[in-house]
C-alpha cells in the first residue's frame, strides 16, 4: 500500500496519502458523498427510459444516372446539386415535414397503440392523454402529434458513402418506432418531390416573367420586323446573286464571242480589201525573167555538153560559167518563187474571205446587239445588289446592337421549354434502402458507463468535498498541521494520562 | 479518611515495585518523602545530559515544619504514559532550573486536561525534588483535583500581611489554593495592594502551577485577572486533536502574547473524547453538522 501511495504520488498531482487522511478524518461525510452519488446514479440509471431504435438508409440519386430527373436536368443543361446533410436535416426538422408525418401517423390503422412519450420524458402518457384536449379535431391532433414527434427522428450523413444518409427513429415503443420509420420514408419522399416541383414551378414562373418583359422590350424596338426584313433582304440578295451570276456568265461569254466576231470581221474585211504590193509585183517579174534565164541556160549547157568538145579547153570554162550562172539563177528563182507561192495562197484565201465577208459582218452585228442588252441587264442587277447590301448592312447593324436582347430572349424561351419538360417528368431523388438496420432497445446511458461515471464522480466528488471541508475545518488534527499553523509554538509533548 | 489511609498504605507497599519500574524507565528516584527534610544540597542529576545542575532560587519545602507528614506521591506512578510525562516534565524542570517558578497551563476549553496535566507535572516535580508546590485553580471541587482535595488537609496560610487563604495541603506534596479566594482578596477595593497579593502568594511556594480559567472568563473580567496573568512566567496551552480549533488556539496565543507572557509551547491532549464545557460549566454538545467531520 505504501508503494502504491508512492506510485500515485509520483505520477499524479493528487497526494493520495493526504486524501486518505482526509477520507478517514471526514469518513461520515465521505460515506455520505459515496452514498449520495450512488443513490443519484442508481436513480439516474433506473429512471432512464428504454429506447427502441430502428434505422434505415437512403441515398440522394440526384447525381446518378439512375435518376430520371437528374438525367433530364443534365440533358437540358441544368446543373444538379447535392442534397447536403443540412438540407436533409432542414427537411426532417421542418414544421411541414413533421406536420405531414403526423398526418400520416394519424391515419395509420394502429395509431391508438402508438406511444408518443418523449424518450427522456418522465412518466407515461397514453395516446388519449396526448390528444384528449383536441376532441377529435384532426387539425389539433395533427398539430399536437407534430410537436410530440419532434426529436424522434435523427438523420445523419454516411461518412463513407457519398450522398448516403441514415435515418434513425428512437421512441419508447417498438411498434411506434417501426410505424414512424415506415411513415417517414413515405413522407420524406413526398416532401422532397414537392420541394423539387416547387423549385421547378418557381423557375417556370420566373422565366415566363422574364420572357414577358423581354418581349415588350423587343416589341418597342421593332426588332422582330427588322429581323424579318433582314431575312427578306438576304433572300432577295441571294436571288440577285444568282441572277448576277447567270448574267455575268453570259456577259463575259458574249463579250468573248463579240471580240472573236469582231476580229473575224475585221480580219476578213482587211483581207478582202488588201492590194498586191510593188515588191510582190517586182518579185513576180524577176521570177518570170529568171525562169526564162534558167531555161536559156539549161539549153546552152545542154548544147555544149551534147557536142563533147565543150568540156575541153575554153568550152569547159564556158560550161562551168553557165552552170554557175544557172545555179545562181535557180537559187534566186527559188527565193522569188516563195513570194510567188505565198501570193498565190493569199489570193486563194482572199477569194475565200471575200465570199464569207458578209456573213462575218452579220454575225458580228448580231452579237454586238445581244451583248449590249446583256451588259445593260448585268449593270442593272449589280446596281440593285448594291442597294440591297446597303440596306441589309443598315438593318444588320440595328440587329447587332440588340443582339444580347434577342439572344437572351432565345435562351429564355429555350429554358422555358426545358423546364416545362422537366416539370412533366419529375420524380423524387431520394431512394430508401430495402432493409432496416440497427434494431435495438437500450438506455441512453448504459450500465457500464453509469458505473464508470459513478466512480469518476465519486472520486472527484470526494476530493472536492473533502478539500472544501478541509478548507473550512478549523480543527487541529495532528502535529504536522499544528506545526504548520503555529510555527512559533513548540510542541512539548502529550498530556499525561492517569489510569 | 479511612480510604485515604488504605490508599497510602497500599502505596507504600507498592513502593518497591514502583522503584523497580522507575529504574526501568530511567527516571531518577529520589529519597522517600520521609527523608525530605534531609540535606538541602541535593544533587540534580541531568537526564540525557540535557539538564543543567542549577539549584532553584528558593526551596521553601526545607522550612516545612510538618515533619513526618509527607507521604509518598502515588500520582506519579498512576500516570500511564510515563515517557510522555518524563518528556514534558523534563522540559518544565529545565525551565524551573533556569529560574522559572510560575507555570500557567491553559487550554482551548478542557479544564479536565489542564488539571490532569498540572497534576502530572506537579507529581514529576515532586518526584524530582522536595519542593513546595502550589497549585492554583478556580475549580477544586471538580475534575482531577476533586479526589485529592478530599484527601487534603485544609489549613489557613498567611499570604500578605494579615491576609490568609485556605490551602489544601496534600501531605506536603501539593498545596491547592482556590483562585477565587485570591481574586477576592486582590480585587478588594478597600485594599491598595492590588498586585502584591499574588506576589506574596507566589513567594510562599517554590513553584506554582496555575490552572488558567477559560479565556472568555478572563476577558470578561480582565481587570480582575490581570494581577494573576502578570504572575505567569511560562504559559503552556493544551490542544486536543480533533477538537481544538486553530482559531481558538490563535485567540489564546494572541491574548497572552499581548501581555508579554512567555509561551512555552503546546501540550497535546491525546484522549479521543474531551468534554468541552461552556461558560456555565456545562458540557457543550457538538453541533449536528459535526457528524460530517
Amino acid at each position: 500500500m505504501k508503494k502504491l501511495n508512492i506510485v500515485f504520488d509520483e505520477i499524479t498531482i493528487i497526494s493520495f496519502p493526504f486524501l486518505g487522511k482526509l477520507l478517514k478524518r471526514y469518513y461520515i461525510l465521505s460515506l455520505a458523498v459515496v452514498f449520495s452519488v450512488l443513490t443519484f446514479f442508481y436513480y439516474f440509471y433506473t429512471a432512464q427510459n428504454t429506447i427502441h431504435s430502428l434505422g434505415k438508409g437512403f441515398k440522394n440519386v440526384h447525381e446518378e444516372g439512375s435518376s430520371p430527373t437528374s438525367a433530364l436536368s443534365a440533358a437540358i443543361g441544368e446543373k444538379p446539386t447535392f442534397l447536403s446533410e443540412q438540407e436533409v436535416l432542414a427537411i426532417v426538422n421542418g414544421v411541414d415535414f413533421r406536420y405531414k408525418l403526423a398526418s400520416v401517423l394519424y391515419e395509420h390503422p394502429e395509431f391508438h397503440k402508438l406511444n408518443f412519450n418523449g424518450i427522456e420524458a418522465k412518466g407515461h402518457k397514453l395516446i388519449g392523454d396526448f390528444i384528449g384536449h383536441c376532441s377529435n379535431d384532426k387539425k389539433c391532433i395533427v398539430l399536437t402529434l407534430s410537436q410530440a414527434i419532434n426529436g424522434f427522428v435523427i438523420v445523419t450523413q454516411d461518412k463513407n458513402v457519398e450522398n448516403h444518409f441514415s435515418t434513425v427513429v428512437r421512441t419508447r415503443d417498438e411498434l411506434t418506432t417501426s410505424v414512424i420509420l415506415e411513415s417517414m420514408e413515405k413522407v420524406l419522399i413526398d416532401v422532397r418531390l414537392a420541394m423539387i416541383r416547387y423549385n421547378i414551378d418557381q423557375q417556370i414562373a420566373m422565366t415566363t416573367s422574364l420572357i414577358k418583359g423581354k418581349n415588350k422590350e423587343i416589341k418597342d424596338l421593332n426588332l422582330l420586323s427588322t429581323r424579318a426584313n433582314v431575312n427578306k433582304l438576304r433572300e432577295e440578295l441571294k436571288s440577285i446573286d444568282r441572277e448576277i451570276a447567270v448574267y455575268s456568265h453570259n456577259y463575259y461569254s458574249q463579250l468573248e464571242q463579240l471580240k472573236n466576231a469582231k476580229s473575224i470581221y475585221d480580219e476578213t474585211k482587211q483581207t478582202v480589201n488588201r492590194k498586191i504590193s510593188s515588191t510582190v509585183l517586182k518579185a513576180r517579174k524577176r521570177s518570170e525573167q529568171l525562169a526564162e534565164t534558167i531555161a536559156s541556160l539549161e539549153g546552152d549547157i545542154q548544147s555544149l555538153e551534147g557536142t563533147g568538145r565543150a568540156v575541153r579547153g575554153t568550152n569547159k570554162a564556158v560550161l562551168a560559167s553557165l552552170k554557175k550562172k544557172l545555179k545562181d539563177s535557180r537559187k534566186e528563182y527559188k527565193e522569188y518563187a516563195k513570194y510567188d507561192k505565198s501570193q498565190g495562197h493569199f489570193d486563194n484565201f482572199q477569194d475565200g474571205k471575200n465570199k464569207s465577208y458578209n456573213m462575218s459582218e452579220f454575225d458580228y452585228k448580231v452579237l454586238q446587239k445581244s451583248f449590249k442588252e446583256t451588259k445593260k441587264t448585268f449593270e442593272n442587277l449589280t446596281k440593285k445588289k448594291e442597294g440591297l447590301v446597303k440596306e441589309l448592312t443598315s438593318l444588320g447593324q440595328i440587329l447587332e446592337e440588340n443582339k444580347s436582347t434577342l439572344g437572351y430572349m432565345e435562351v429564355l424561351q429555350s429554358k422555358l421549354v426545358q423546364l416545362k419538360l422537366a416539370q412533366s417528368t419529375i420524380v423524387s431523388d431520394i431512394v430508401f434502402d430495402k432493409f432496416n438496420f440497427g434494431k435495438r432497445a437500450y438506455k441512453k446511458v448504459n450500465l457500464t458507463r453509469t458505473i464508470l461515471f459513478f466512480f469518476a464522480v465519486t472520486f472527484f466528488g470526494l476530493i472536492l468535498v473533502c478539500a472544501i471541508r478541509y478548507l473550512f475545518d478549523d480543527k487541529i488534527y495532528d502535529v504536522r498541521e499544528l506545526q504548520e499553523n503555529f510555527k512559533d509554538l513548540k510542541i512539548i509533548g502529550n498530556t499525561p494520562d492517569f489510569n | 479518611m479511612s480510604n485515604l489511609k488504605l490508599k497510602i498504605n497500599r502505596q507504600e507497599e507498592s513502593l518497591s515495585i514502583d522503584n523497580e519500574l522507575d529504574r526501568i524507565l530511567g527516571l531518577e528516584k529520589e529519597a522517600p518523602s520521609d527523608v525530605a527534610d534531609g540535606p538541602s544540597e541535593k544533587k540534580v542529576r541531568p537526564n540525557h545530559g540535557k539538564l543543567k545542575k542549577v539549584e532553584p532560587i528558593t526551596k521553601l519545602s526545607k522550612q516545612s515544619k510538618k515533619k513526618g507528614s509527607r507521604k509518598v506521591n502515588k500520582y506519579f506512578y498512576k500516570v500511564s504514559n510515563h515517557h510522555e510525562l518524563f518528556k514534558i516534565g523534563s522540559s518544565f524542570y529545565h525551565d524551573y532550573l533556569e529560574g522559572v517558578k510560575s507555570f500557567a497551563i491553559t487550554s482551548t476549553g478542557y479544564q479536565m486536561s489542564q488539571q490532569t496535566s498540572i497534576l502530572g507535572l506537579a507529581s514529576f516535580f515532586d518526584h524530582k525534588e522536595h519542593i513546595k508546590i502550589g497549585i492554583v485553580s478556580n475549580n477544586l471541587v471538580q475534575g482531577s483535583f476533586k479526589e485529592i482535595i478530599e484527601l487534603s488537609e485544609k489549613e489557613k496560610v498567611l499570604i500578605h500581611g494579615d491576609l490568609a487563604v485556605d490551602v489544601h495541603n496534600f501531605y506536603d506534596h501539593f498545596h491547592f489554593i482556590n483562585l477565587r479566594d485570591l481574586l477576592k482578596i486582590s480585587s478588594d477595593g478597600e485594599r491598595e495592594e492590588y498586585d502584591e497579593v499574588f506576589d506574596s502568594f507566589a513567594d510562599q511556594f517554590d513553584i506554582v502551577f496555575w490552572d488558567v480559567p477559560d479565556l472568555e472568563e478572563i476577558q470578561r473580567e480582565s481587570e480582575k485577572y490581570f494581577p494573576m496573568i502578570m504572575k505567569f512566567e511560562s504559559l503552556s496551552i493544551i490542544v486536543s486533536k480533533n477538537v481544538s480549533s486553530s482559531k481558538h488556539l490563535d485567540g489564546i496565543r494572541s491574548f497572552f502574547l499581548g501581555y508579554g507572557i512567555n509561551l512555552k509551547g503546546l501540550l497535546l491532549e491525546t484522549q479521543e473524547e474531551v468534554n468541552v464545557k461552556d461558560e456555565k460549566g456545562k458540557v457543550k454538545k457538538r453541533s449536528w453538522w459535526r457528524i460530517f467531520g
